[in-house]
């Protein structure tokens, strides 16, 4: 007996649904992002905890939005371009109507005290997200590379001197990437060869 | 045509565009304010208006600036302009993944990389917290920290703590922080 697949099950519908939810909720640009697709990712068996390691990693990497880079990311590895085009839509569409609506009532959105009190309210459960999301992902990475001993000292010292040098030497993120990613290259060649030998 | 220029102004900042949102917003006021007549001060509602609406900064941006220049036409321009190279390029990168993502050289990457993306994560928490938590004192004093505004640090480390348990979703947070927020600052 085969089951009529509901509507529910509509791999894009999910997509689209799960993109728009993240857009309309989440404030505070990639970083929040990152928090609320790692926590909604979570039990979702849409994607292995590495997977969306490399989400995250990748939507960073890469130029462009952040945000948008990780609904790509989740979308194509689903459902091809067709999947990364409908959670791209999802992303965005909140963003459109809702820019547009206060881009006309301005004033109005100002000056609401409860507005600017949730806002505040909203802030503050963003920090705590975000400060959550980091010990999480740091968890993660450092299990992964206490498989090996020269992963460790790279994490260890990587981690403090990216954060350092792009929150206090106001460096450049682009100039961050491109150091860890020749960190990474030195490290895979010298693994390369330990293999050959 | 405002609407080609907008669509290709954005593509370029689409492009370049690194860090995330914040990051892009000078560039994007750079672009759009050598043929648009957006004032100085339409782009700096902007500003309060970024940190006060949902999605991302980038296309907010986008979506605001191509209102104001060109209505919703123009808006729809300037978002998809945006968006377009970061997915061409995450479609690109993502395909290349699904056949090296084990070779030697691509994990290296990634194991340089990742720390430097919790670096900036963390950063990002920085960022956020200095804007959030710390009073700034009165007229004439601009940039000096007063106070900790502690209502919203004890509700940061209330999140903090759910979130860190997995007791709570992410998204109930902000509802039941915003609905919190509403009652208690205003």
């Amino acid at each position: 007996m085969e089951q009529k697949p509901s509507i529910k099950d509509n791999m894009y519908l999910k997509l689209f649904i799960e993109f728009f939810t993240l857009g309309l909720f989440t404030f505070g640009g990639g970083a929040a992002m990152i928090a609320m697709l790692q926590d909604r990712l979570r039990g979702k068996h849409w994607l292995s905890e590495d997977e969306v390691l490399d989400c995250i990693t990748v939507a960073q990497t890469l130029p462009g939005v952040v945000a948008v880079n990780m609904s790509v990311f989740v979308g194509y590895r689903m459902k091809g371009i067709k999947g990364a085009m409908v959670s791209v839509l999802g992303m965005v569409l909140p963003s459109l109507v809702i820019i547009i609506l206060v881009a006309i009532f301005m004033e109005a959105f100002e000056e609401n005290p409860y507005i600017i009190g949730a806002l505040r309210g909203i802030r503050a459960a963003t920090l705590g997200l975000i400060l959550a999301t980091c010990f999480k992902l740091g968890k993660q990475i450092l299990d992964k590379s206490k498989k090996e001993r020269a992963q460790m000292v790279i994490t260890a010292l990587v981690f403090p001197l990216a954060f350092l040098a792009i929150t206090f030497w106001k460096m450049d993120a682009v100039w961050a990437i491109l150091g860890g990613l020749v960190i990474g290259i030195i490290y895979g060649l010298i693994r390369m060869k330990e293999e050959k030998a | 045509m405002i609407y080609l220029r907008l669509f290709l102004t954005f593509l370029k900042i689409g492009f370049v565009g690194f860090g995330g949102g914040l990051a892009i917003l000078p560039l994007i006021y750079q672009g759009v304010s050598k043929f648009t007549d957006i004032t100085k001060e339409q782009f700096a509602n902007f500003f309060g208006i970024s940190q006060a609406t949902p999605g991302p900064i980038a296309v907010n941006a986008a979506t605001y600036v191509g209102f104001e220049a060109a209505g919703i036409p123009g808006s729809l321009c300037s978002t998809l302009g945006v968006i377009l190279p970061s997915f061409l390029l995450v479609v690109i990168f993502t395909k290349f993944l699904k056949e090296h993502r084990d070779n030697r050289l691509v994990d290296g990457a990634f194991v340089g990389i990742r720390p430097v993306t919790l670096g900036m994560l963390l950063s990002g928490v920085w960022f956020i917290a200095e804007g959030a938590l710390f009073v700034s004192g009165g007229e004439g004093m601009l940039g000096v920290y007063q106070g900790v505004d502690l209502p919203v640090l004890g509700m940061a480390l209330i999140s903090f703590g759910l979130s860190l348990s997995n007791k709570v979703g992410a998204i109930q947070l902000i509802i039941a922080m915003g609905a919190l927020g509403a009652v208690v600052f205003s």
